[in-house]
């Protein structure tokens, strides 16, 4: 082959972001002569807080992230982890592609970073061993979060305990009740069997865990114009297939778990979740210098 | 030299058991502040796994000399001690080059992350700065595998053991007679 | 290519005498170097991380801490003492006893390495003075410690449940029935063999004496319900629980028998002293010699010890994960597969090839990064030829076991060698007779899925969606 692209993953191939990254396969080696394009899932190659370093240097071409793992990259897509600012997926696929979403792909170029488009993972629910409806249910108990100072702070504004745990203990923490609960995407519940664990899923919608397509500047500077385009339609087609698989997948484990009898799904009412929004106004505000008041209004004009 | 390698032992030993101790206290009140005080420690993941990496790296060299490091010398036992230590310096090039490979990694790896200038996660620290102990931890291995090869070159020994023969049969006589004393009580 | 450079390399090293953690580093280096357009700095990338940036791993450093500590500090003794007590009138009592240990402490680890180091540090002297061959008790427990990883709970499950898709908590009950089979099996192995050897029992103390010893041993014998009770009690995970145990274990040591630190000189109660005067003094004495046991030479030799061996056990998994990862980064896992599935075999002949394929590759890696580049190429190929998911699971899983029993990545046999003093070679002739027992377990699972599918269907219910 006369270029090699390599494009590593950390979860399982029949995922929408493992069929998505062999969907780019096919179609940029159909577009482009020559070129080679390797998948390697399951993080073979790097995990997905080595990845980006390895893309610095030069060994890996494309991957996609978490968009929370950018956080030491830029402070300004943190403003996809503030709670409760997004109504549904629709508000975060419009803010997305709106200027201000697609301006953020270009905020890490100074770190040697650029977004190719955003992969929907989906909307966060709460799960716990009780229905976690208002604030005060969440008080007092210890939610595993991901690395971020804003998960961190949207529990401790609920009063709640965050704690930060490896992904790989969370299911014998939340089996154990040494941890009571977990903010999740419907498929993570599913795929990772947390709802196994956990008596209630409150379908919260309360924030978003999407990943972020990410290649190196040098890297993508450095291609031929004509050949960068077609990487770019590529990729675009790519994620848009990702993002129905994305949709579709959703759909069916929120509806596996709901059929599932040892696991209860509970909706917040319209009252429980303005209790929510205005306990978390100030997560909004504390974050706001780091992220751009611009932004955060953007962000909520996407709700309509 | 032996001065040198007597001072280094201090304070590579007072290093890595601390970095051990540290690593084990850290975890379990960690566990003790979530079970018993309902507080989570957001820095702990991050730092214990931090003093993971540098324990691993900078105590590979302490262990090198302690003989810790396993190897298969059921073949090289065979050997007359001439061609016995002309195949451990062979094997004790290869280790030079790796050394060699890792110490130009490290610094091709650092100064990128110097450049780039990121923060660790949770800790108030550049992530340069924690991988500098690629740089500490190779350069000490280097050091060690070159005072082996003096060694091997000079007959004082023959394979990759560096064990100080005296000092270790001494301390195998005390631990006999403790079991001795053990079983008279 | 590629792949000879990185087999000759290996093997080369290796026996020149190079230590096996440089021979897979630098094998992996010379084939980065060669054969691929890898910079050098994406290798420190990857030894940096794979150095410590696995939490699960931490379980090991944590438990040999642990067992240092039990075994230093008189507790192994005085439990060794007491499982004498217990089992040692029966023919091989005193291995049963081990094998039985070494199941309840699987019962808290996740991870093979760690409950050989756990167990064998202390069971394996006591064989050693009750008249066991040396060999005979570093096997015995070598084989036993395989277990950790096949009785729930077991990080190779969650990382083929997280692979697969396959339910954790199905793959934790499947591994249950297999996990008391095995060590039943390895129990009565040992029954025959101490009848043919004629090891001799000892006489039955009297129930005075065995209430006596578990008294004493009490302490010690508290430390599996402190693990097994803040992992299913939910306090911790079980690579807390290791950080739980090993302080403990110091407490244990240090504070509370005293057989080696500050206040070794100095009992809880003094001939001639009044209860009262002992109180006062333990209230002066327990703090001032926590502190002052962090300076004693005793305790900081303890703590080296547990460095040394978990600085060579931590060592070779960095670079064996280096490793796999030239492996994959070569594609010689998917080439392997496509191979496989060109052949078109039937369900049985697949399953030997699975077995011959991943032992194979547990000789040379990590069985967490088998699981994760094998599973998912195998796994489609088994549900085609009907093959259960959680059989195929559980498959892996003992095949896993054997692969820490066989060079060169075998991490039992590193643990037992460094546990005992003795070389590698002499640990893997150790360990073989045994491990030929754990290749029919291996025919027994493989052959007859009901062993592990029977606890999940009865708890849970037949396979749904699959
Ligand atoms: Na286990
Ligand atoms: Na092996």
């Amino acid at each position: 082959a006369d270029m090699t692209i390599k494009f590593s993953h950390v979860v399982a191939e029949n995922t929408p972001k493992g069929k998505m990254a062999r969907k780019f396969e096919e179609l940029a080696e159909a577009a482009v002569p020559g070129l080679d394009v390797q998948v390697f899932p399951n993080s073979q190659l790097y995990d997905d807080s080595r990845v980006l370093e390895a893309m610095l240097l030069g060994d890996v071409q494309i991957a996609a992230p978490s968009l929370s793992k950018f956080q030491r990259f830029t402070n300004k897509l943190q403003v996809f982890d503030l709670p409760f600012l997004f109504d549904d997926m629709a508000a975060v696929d419009r803010f997305q592609q709106s200027e201000a979403g697609q301006s953020l792909l270009n905020s890490m170029e100074d770190k040697g970073l650029i977004g190719l488009g955003y992969l929907h993972n989906g909307m966060k629910q709460f799960s716990a061993n009780e229905p976690i409806l208002t604030p005060e249910d969440a008080a007092g108990k210890k939610f595993r979060i991901q690395t971020s100072d804003i998960l961190a702070a949207q529990f401790e504004a609920v009063d709640a305990i965050p704690v930060k745990k490896p992904f790989s203990e969370v299911f014998t923490l939340l089996q154990t009740k040494a941890i009571d609960g977990a903010e999740n995407p419907w498929s993570n519940l599913y795929s990772k069997k947390f709802f196994e664990v956990q008596d209630y899923v409150t379908e919260s919608n309360h924030g978003v865990l999407d990943y972020l397509v990410v290649t190196s500047a040098s890297f993508w500077n450095g291609l031929e114009p004509d050949v960068r385009d077609k990487l770019n339609k590529a990729m675009n087609e790519a994620i848009a297939y990702g993002n129905e698989q994305s949709a579709d997948l959703a759909a069916r484990d929120r509806q596996a778990i709901i059929d599932d009898e040892g696991t209860k799904v509970v909706q917040m009412s319209a009252e429980q979740r303005q209790a929510w929004v205005e306990a978390e106004k100030p997560v909004w505000s504390e974050f706001e210098d780091d992220i751009g008041r611009d932004l955060i209004d953007a962000a909520l004009k996407a709700n309509q | 030299m032996t001065a040198l390698f007597s001072l280094l032992e201090r304070v590579e030993r007072t290093i890595i058991g601390l970095l051990l101790a540290l690593m084990t206290g850290i975890v379990f009140v960690e566990v003790v502040l979530r079970y018993g005080f309902d507080h989570g420690v957001l820095w702990a993941e991050e730092l214990v796994l931090t003093m993971a990496s540098w324990f691993v790296l900078f105590g590979a060299s302490w262990a090198l000399r302690q003989g810790a490091h396993i190897s298969v010398d059921a073949l090289i036992k065979l050997f007359p001690n001439p061609l016995q230590r002309l195949l451990t310096g062979v094997a004790i090039i290869g280790c030079l080059i790796y050394c060699a490979i890792f110490l130009m990694g490290s610094w091709e790896y650092i100064k990128l992350m110097q450049l780039i200038n990121v923060d660790m996660e949770d800790l108030p620290f550049k992530r340069w700065h924690a991988l500098s102990i690629l740089l500490v931890a190779f350069s000490l291995l280097s050091l060690n595998f070159l005072y082996i090869a003096w060694r091997v070159l000079s007959n004082q020994q023959s394979s990759f053991h560096m064990v100080d023969e005296a000092s270790e049969s001494m301390r195998l006589a005390e631990e006999a007679q403790g079991q001795n004393g053990e079983k008279n009580n | 290519m590629a792949t000879l450079t990185l087999f000759a390399v290996l093997f080369g090293c290796m026996l020149i005498g190079m230590p096996i953690a440089f021979a897979l580093g630098l094998s992996s280096l010379s084939v980065i170097l060669f054969f691929t357009s890898d910079s050098l700095g994406s290798v420190a990338v990857k030894l940096y991380s794979d150095a410590g940036s696995h939490y699960t791993l931490l379980a090991i450093p944590f438990f040999v801490l642990s067992s240092a500590f039990l075994s230093t500090g008189g507790v192994a003794r005085r439990i060794i003492d007491f499982a004498v007590d217990c089992v040692g009138h029966i023919r091989g009592g005193l291995a049963m006893a081990s094998v039985l240990a070494c199941m309840i402490f699987a019962a808290v680890s996740g991870s093979s390495p760690a409950t050989v180091a756990a167990i064998g540090s202390i069971v394996i002297a006591g064989m050693v003075r009750q008249g066991y061959p040396k060999a005979m008790a570093a096997g015995v427990i070598a084989n036993a410690g395989t277990l950790g990883i096949l009785i729930p709970p077991s990080i190779v499950m969650l990382v083929y449940s997280a692979a697969t898709e396959v339910s954790a908590a199905r793959m934790f009950m499947a591994g249950m029935i297999p996990g008391l089979m095995m060590g039943t099996i390895l129990m009565v192995a040992i029954y025959i063999v101490a009848r043919r050897m004629k090891l001799q029992p000892v006489p039955f103390p009297g129930l005075g004496k065995l209430v006596i010893s578990g008294s004493h041993a009490a302490a010690g014998l508290f430390l599996i319900v402190l693990v097994l009770g803040s992992i299913y009690g939910g306090v911790a995970s079980p690579t807390e629980a290791a950080s739980v145990a090993a302080v403990y274990a110091f407490l244990v040591a240090v504070i509370g028998y005293r057989d080696m630190g500050p206040l070794k000189n100095s009992p809880w109660v003094r001939e001639g002293e009044s209860v009262g005067q002992a109180i006062a003094r333990a209230i002066l004495e327990v703090p001032t010699g926590f502190v002052r046991s962090f300076w004693h030479p005793e305790v900081r030799q303890v703590v080296m010890d547990a460095a040394k061996v978990s600085l060579m056990l931590l060592f070779i998994i960095a670079n064996a994960m280096l490793f796999a990862y030239v492996l994959t980064n070569e594609r010689i896992p998917h080439a392997i597969a496509e191979t496989i599935t060109g052949w078109g075999l039937p369900a049985w002949g697949f399953l030997i090839v699975v077995n011959i394929l991943l032992l194979i590759a547990g000789n040379f890696m990590e069985p967490s990064a088998i699981i994760l580049i094998m599973a998912p190429i195998l796994f489609p190929i088994a549900m085609q030829l009907g093959i259960d998911p959680v059989h195929l699971g559980v498959i892996m899983v003992v095949n896993m076991e054997i692969g820490m029993l066989t060079p060169p990545v075998g991490l039992n046999l590193f643990v037992t060698a460094g546990i005992t003093g003795e070389s590698i070679g002499w640990a893997i002739r150790a360990a073989l007779p045994w491990l030929v027992l754990l290749l029919g377990f291996l025919m027994l699972i493989t052959y007859i899925p009901e062993i592990s599918l029977f606890l999940p269907e009865l708890l849970d219910g037949p396979a749904k969606g699959f």
